[in-house]
């Protein structure tokens, strides 16, 4: 019975050498004064910084440095090798982590996160890598450089400068302009009440609620913007497009993707390729010029007529006008056929059959208020023209 | 009562110490410190209960346990392997036993054992192969195509490669830290389904 423990002992006790490590934290607390303007600069890696807003003119600075080793000693030396700088100047505050050199293919690990309670009206810029970055209810313009981790502030207000790379931004509740470039991850922006400019590549953007304007490119993923009451401007190469419920221009540019509008007060500009374009509720002139891919528009009836151009190419387009407008209408297809379901008053139309294929075009009018153009131009596909309410 | 130093191997063998043994070390320095060592050992052994996700471990540690080690001859190796293993049981139980006022408040899981150390390893030289495989299937038609589309997949894949480049310098130098292992096996996910996808765009349109 003895010798089984003895045997026991000794494996379980190689298996704790073979998996123990020391874990060692060390903490890191500074307080400063910022007067009103003085910018605070941190400079980090490997850990997450977390800034918040503190009354007065104060700013804490937190840290804590946490390192894994073989040994106790050697975890407590690298704890300590990890240095933070902070130089007080007549800028500001700088505050930077010093990491040793020589750590390559030793066996540890470490990290450092940060915790800063900054004065209002205190321009911020926060550089980080392997790591998240939050700002809550910080109330200074805000630069962000990070990478390898997500971007989230809630509340908060002035200016947002922000690049992001392999990682999420999640922005909520901000009173500036937000400029933001991201790479290779989702971005989501909700309730802010300035000018919204988002450069991103793969990955989905998503903005509701701005009181701006709001701009977006994107490569590929997914575009939504909903509730806005400034211009939406969209260029994107693979993905679909929706617009929902805005109150100003909207211009669409999508290369090979869908492109769903609904709702829109302003004039609407639509370009895409090889997929859908459907626009429905919409209270001003349309553009749309797609190719290889149908086109549906709705138009609702508002105060007056309004401009109608769509161009397509090699699927169908269908078209439903206020019933109680009136429009010239000009409409020329190839290889297809014009089908308007109401009476129209035609000045010339040519139809040439060829074999089961049409060729056709009309120029003419539909009655009803005001005269605006309604024009429909298509190759091999056809014309859909229909009488809404 | 002839109970003699070389009597001690045997008697500890028994499930309760023969009274004969614990009076004879009553007056022999040597065997009582041989059944001390024996109590403690027996002592910190429930503390030690762990259990195994492995279910092959225990069937190899049993096997080993069927060996029959008696009889080497005399206990000398015995008390060695009885220090050993409390001075092993020491250091283990030093190592994992928390030191409440340097690591209390790290999170778990901040930093990798050394096991799961090399089963992220392993699991990276696994991502390696099965991306070299699709990088040799994808190159020629990713290489070759002019297509927007294509542009677009290579400029992704250079972007990932970069990150890659970079996330395995910094993990070269912090290799216990949880969270860049956990990026650099996102971003090995990443491209691994960037070619996935691109393969099968591909097969779609040809």
């Amino acid at each position: 019975m003895r010798n089984t423990t003895t045997s026991l002992m000794f494996i379980f006790g190689c298996a704790l050498m073979a998996f123990a490590r020391e874990e060692v934290k060390r903490d890191f607390q500074r307080t400063v004064t910022l007067p009103v303007g003085r910018l605070f600069k941190l400079t980090n890696a490997f850990g997450n910084v977390s800034v918040h807003r503190e009354a007065g003119r104060s700013a804490a600075i937190r840290a804590s440095i946490e390192c894994s080793a073989d040994s106790n000693a050697e975890a407590q030396k690298l704890c300590n090798d990890i240095q933070i700088s902070l130089q007080e100047g007549n800028s500001g505050v700088t505050v930077e982590t010093g990491f040793p050199q020589d750590t390559g293919k030793r066996n540890i690990g470490f990290r450092v996160h940060y915790d800063i309670a900054l004065p209002d009206e205190t321009p911020l810029t926060v550089q980080n890598r392997f790591g998240d970055v939050t700002l809550t209810d910080v109330r200074g313009d805000a630069t962000v450089r990070n990478s390898n981790g997500d971007v989230r502030m809630n509340g908060g207000g002035a200016s947002r400068d922000i690049e992001n790379m392999f990682g999420n931004v999640k922005l909520r509740s901000q009173q500036g302009p937000i400029k933001l470039v991201n790479a290779s991850g989702n971005v989501v922006i909700d309730n802010n009440t300035g000018a919204v400019r988002v450069d991103n590549r793969f990955g989905d953007v998503t903005v509701t609620n701005n009181g701006g304007n709001v701009t977006v490119s994107n490569s590929s993923g997914a575009v939504a913007v909903s509730n806005v009451t400034g211009e939406v401007s969209v260029t994107h190469s693979f993905g679909g497009i929706t617009v929902k419920s805005s109150g100003d221009r909207v211009n669409v540019q999508n290369l090979n993707g869908a492109i769903t509008l609904d709702d829109l007060a302003g004039p609407i500009t639509a370009r895409s390729s090889f997929q859908g374009i459907t626009i429905t509720n919409a209270n001003n002139s349309i553009t749309v010029d797609n190719h290889n891919g149908p086109i549906t528009v709705e138009a609702r009836a508002g105060r007056r007529c309004q401009n109608i151009l769509l161009r397509t190419t090699i699927s169908p387009i269908r078209v439903t006008v206020p019933a109680a407008f009136g429009y010239t209408l000009e409409a020329r297809t190839t290889f297809g056929r014009i089908n308007p379901d109401f009476q129209l008053q035609i000045a010339g139309q040519r139809t040439a059959r060829n074999g089961p294929v049409h060729d056709s075009s009309i120029i003419g009018r539909i009655p009803g208020e005001g005269n605006c153009d309604l024009r429909l131009t298509n190759q091999n596909g056809n014309i859909d023209i229909i009488r809404g309410k | 009562m002839n109970f003699k130093c070389t009597d001690l191997d045997e008697a500890l063998r028994a499930p309760e110490l023969p009274e004969d043994a614990v009076i004879h070390a009553q007056t022999c320095d040597p065997c009582r410190k041989q059944i001390e060592l024996w109590s403690s050992i027996s002592d910190f052994a429930p503390q030690l209960h762990e259990e195994w996700s492995s279910p092959a471990l225990w069937n190899r540690i049993e096997c080993r346990l069927e060996v029959p080690p008696r009889n080497t001859g005399s206990t000398a190796w015995r008390v060695v392997l009885a220090a050993a293993a409390s001075l092993l049981m020491a250091v283990g139980v030093y190592c994992f036993w928390p030191t409440p006022l340097v690591t209390s408040s790290i999170e778990p899981g901040a930093f990798l054992t050394a096991q799961t150390l090399k089963e992220v390893q392993s699991a990276e030289t696994t991502y390696v192969q099965a991306i070299e495989k699709l990088s040799a299937a994808a190159g020629p038609t990713l290489k070759n195509s002019s297509t927007p589309l294509a542009a677009m997949y290579r400029e992704k894949l250079s972007l990932l490669d970069s990150a890659i480049a970079d996330l395995k310098a910094g993990v070269a130098g912090n290799r216990y830290n949880a969270y860049l292992q956990m990026q650099l096996a996102t971003l090995y996910q990443e491209k691994q389904k960037t070619l996935e996808e691109w393969l099968e765009n591909a097969k779609h349109n040809n």
